[in-house]
Parts: structure tokens; C-alpha cells; sequence
């Protein structure tokens, strides 16, 4: 029930949106760090979070730590990020099915102000 | 997380779309389900539609406090209203809710009805003759079928973190929580009071599902339905056929916005190409539930049922 809103760090997303090409490969950290946060105490693997990783196959996140995960990453990166507008263009098994490369390009589209593309991530 | 304290209990709760908007109040169903399941599936469509979403996990459920007491019907429409109030959230609100959060929708529109102005009801169970002492009997089938060794050695072994964390859930909830005695104690609700419900209700059954009798007699006593029956889906619609489910909710409360006059009809619903399927879903279902009573009766052997929570001592010691 400790969810650690406030140490999210916000300067993260502020430093990218300063960057003129965006750094897909730090937004994947950035993901990574928030998972751990979310999960917690209950840490009890050596959870390695790549790109590839699947949240559901790889890191078995649950579907309510998936919510809280968006949470952070809507405080970390702002509101030009549309989370749950785009998990409503995707099958419920799409969402489950994201890696957390598929879910850091749809972040980077955001911050580059692209129209996230239909079927971004949701092959 | 955005929680709030409603009474005794705190309540984590997940707020979307426009302030300004119409609000929905969406209630996730028993046991294994929490807000992500609507949040993930319905939500978005709403938001999209400028509405005001309010999700929230039930008492016991998702990351709200799980005491030990207060799980009767009333006690889940109390927490709903006086989450509302907590909220000041005064005018009336749209209420949709999936399987037991259906119920809960249907006894709070009937038991505060200027609080609530439309229902939208997936798979609205609700309490009929005997209702109580069957939803009693399923939780203990669940509880006695997580106790099972060879379900426990199966989910050592590959139920993985995920899963795990869920049996461990449920776990708590059926034995450490009265939910069981509570809902034994479900009064049927009065065929007249659904008769008197002067409100547009819309409800999605998946035809094969195993609360189609409820459809059957909402269709009889409701006088502003508008029921939608999925073809090839079952209990499980709403993940079944997600999208159909969201573009039939989106035309609902498109419709309600405008201030369309809602009629009493019956449609009959197509799915997709890639949706359906709940026949099969529900087949494997009613077997697994078979063979649990198979068990369940040699273990009782006629006599008071006691769930024997064998492996949740063991999980303690673990700290898990």
C-alpha cells in the first residue's frame, strides 16, 4: 500500500523532453525502475527488465501493478502521454501481451508529438 | 495510488477522463477481480467519450484494506455511497458494473435511487431464492480447491509469481474475511422492486453464460432494458469479447448523453471474428467445478463443511 508517488522522479522525463531525438533506450530504464518500484517488497527474483521483457511472461506483473505502473509513468512523463486512451485502441491480451520496449516507443512517440500510430505495439 | 478513508476502510480508487463530464462509477466483480479488469476494458472508451470515471477496488479486493467484516450486499452499497459522499460526488451517476459488481449497481440503484440516474450491467448477477447459499458454496468450493495438494504443487510449480499472488488473495478473503457468512445471509430482492425501477438500465449477457436465467427475468420485471445478448461468449464476456462489449457501452452512453428515450428491447449481438468462444470457456469451467464438489463431498462426507486452510500456516511462516 506504499506506493512511492513523490520519489518518482520527474526530472527524467523533463530532461528527455529537452532532448530533440528521443531516448527510447532510457525511457526502458526509466520502465524498469518504475516496475520495481510498483512490485516492491515483493521482489523475491533477480528481475532483469529489458526491452524484450514481456510484463506479463517475463516479469508476471499482476493487471492492478499495470495500472500502477501507468500511474507513475503519467506522473513521470505528463499528460501528453495517453495511456489509457491508447490501452482502449488495444484487445485486453495486447495489453497483456506488451513488452516494455512496444510500451517505451509508444512513450517516445508521445514526447515527439506523433500521433501514435493505430496499431502501435499491438501486433 | 490515490486512496481515501470511507469509514473504516481505505480505499484505493482510480480517477479518469473529464472532471466536467458525466460521471460512471465502474464496479469490478468477486473474489479474483479488481479495478484493472475495467480499467483496462471499459474505462478507456469513457474517457474517450469525455465522461468522468471514477474506478475503485471493493472492500477486500485489488489494494483497498481487507478487513475482516462487512461484506454483506449492504455493506458493499454502503461503502459505494459513502465513497461518493467522501468524493463529493453529490449529482447522480451512471453505475456500471461486471458480475458481482452488477449486483452491486442493481441493489444501489434500488436502495439510494436519487443517487444513481442509469445502470449498465455486464453479466448482472443478483440475489434470487437460494442465491446466498449458492455463492456461499462456490467460495468454499474455491477456498477447498486452493487447498487441494495437487493444486498447491501445481501452482509451486508453475503458477509463477502472478498467479500465486492471486491464490494467496483469494486465500485471505475466504478465510480470514466473513465473506462467506455474509453472503450466505443475501435476501432475495423483490421482483416488485425491479418492476418500480424508473431508470434506463443496459445489460450485456453472453449467451452462454450461467446467470442467463437473471437475463431472463430483468427482461421479465425491468421497464427501460435494453438487453444485449453476445452470441459464442459466456459469464466472461466482458474479456471475451472486449471489443464488441466497449463499442456497445460507447453507443449506450452516447445515446443516454443525448437524451435518447430508452425503450425496452432485445438484441441479439455478433461478435468478432477473433472474440467468443465462451461455450468452450465455460465447458472447462463447469468441469473443473465438478470434479472440486467430487471432492469436496467425500471430504465433508455428509457432514458441516469446515475449510481446513492447510497451507495458509505454511504460507505465513514463509512470510509471503
Amino acid at each position: 500500500m506504499s506506493a512511492p508517488s513523490e520519489s518518482a522522479s520527474p526530472e527524467v522525463g523533463t530532461a528527455q523532453l529537452d532532448t530533440a531525438t528521443i531516448d527510447t533506450g532510457a525511457i526502458v530504464e526509466t520502465i524498469a525502475r518504475l516496475v520495481h518500484e510498483v512490485i516492491g517488497e515483493d521482489i523475491d527474483f533477480d528481475l532483469d527488465i529489458s526491452a524484450d521483457s514481456s510484463f506479463s511472461e517475463d516479469i508476471e506483473l499482476e493487471s492492478i501493478e499495470f495500472v500502477a505502473l501507468g500511474e507513475q509513468l503519467q506522473i513521470t512523463y505528463g499528460e501528453k502521454i495517453d495511456l489509457v486512451g491508447w490501452f482502449g485502441e488495444l484487445d485486453l491480451d495486447e495489453i497483456i501481451d506488451l513488452t516494455v520496449g512496444e510500451l517505451a516507443e509508444f512513450i517516445a512517440a508521445c514526447l515527439a508529438d506523433e500521433a501514435p500510430a493505430g496499431g502501435h505495439g499491438g501486433a | 495510488m490515490p486512496e481515501v478513508e470511507v469509514g473504516d476502510l481505505r480505499v484505493h480508487y482510480q480517477r479518469l477522463g473529464q472532471a466536467d463530464g458525466e460521471t460512471v462509477v465502474m464496479l469490478h466483480g468477486m473474489l479474483v477481480d479488481n479495478l484493472s479488469s475495467l480499467y483496462l476494458t471499459l474505462a478507456p472508451v469513457l474517457v474517450t467519450s469525455g465522461m468522468d470515471v471514477l474506478l475503485y477496488d471493493q472492500r477486500g479486493h485489488g489494494r483497498t484494506q481487507r478487513p475482516a467484516e462487512g461484506y454483506t450486499i449492504e455493506g458493499a452499497v454502503d461503502d459505494l455511497v459513502r465513497l461518493l459522499d467522501t468524493l463529493g460526488i453529490d449529482e447522480p451517476v451512471h453505475l456500471l458494473g461486471n458480475s458481482y459488481g452488477a449486483l452491486i449497481a442493481l441493489e444501489t440503484a434500488l436502495a439510494h435511487p436519487h443517487r444513481v440516474k442509469g445502470l449498465v450491467l455486464v453479466e448482472a448477477h443478483f440475489a434470487v431464492e437460494g442465491w446466498g447459499d449458492h455463492v456461499a458454496h462456490d467460495l468454499e468450493l474455491a477456498g477447498f480447491g486452493l487447498g487441494e495438494d495437487d493444486v498447491q504443487q501445481w501452482l509451486d510449480e508453475f503458477g509463477g509469481r502472478k498467479l500465486n499472488r492471486l491464490a494467496r488473495k483469494v486465500e485471505a478473503l475466504i478465510y480470514e474475511t466473513t465473506i462467506i457468512e455474509d453472503l450466505r445471509e443475501a435476501r432475495p430482492l423483490p421482483p416488485d422492486a425491479l418492476r418500480s425501477l424508473d431508470l434506463p438500465v443496459m445489460s450485456i449477457y453472453g449467451e452462454h453464460s450461467d446467470a442467463i436465467e437473471r437475463a431472463r427475468d430483468l427482461e421479465a420485471l425491468l421497464p427501460r432494458l435494453e438487453m444485449n445478448l453476445f452470441e459464442d461468449c459466456a459469464h466472461s464476456v466482458l474479456f471475451e469479447a472486449t471489443r464488441t462489449v466497449r463499442s456497445v457501452v460507447a453507443d449506450w452512453f452516447a445515446r443516454v448523453g443525448a437524451g435518447d428515450e430508452i425503450v425496452a428491447r432485445s438484441t441479439k449481438v455478433a461478435v468478432g471474428e477473433q472474440e467468443g468462444e465462451g461455450e468452450e470457456h465455460q465447458e472447462h469451467v463447469d468441469f473443473y467445478k465438478a470434479e472440486l464438489e467430487r471432492r469436496m463431498g467425500s471430504a465433508a462426507a455428509g457432514t458441516a463443511l469446515r475449510i481446513a486452510p492447510k497451507r495458509l500456516a505454511a504460507d505465513g511462516a514463509d512470510g509471503a
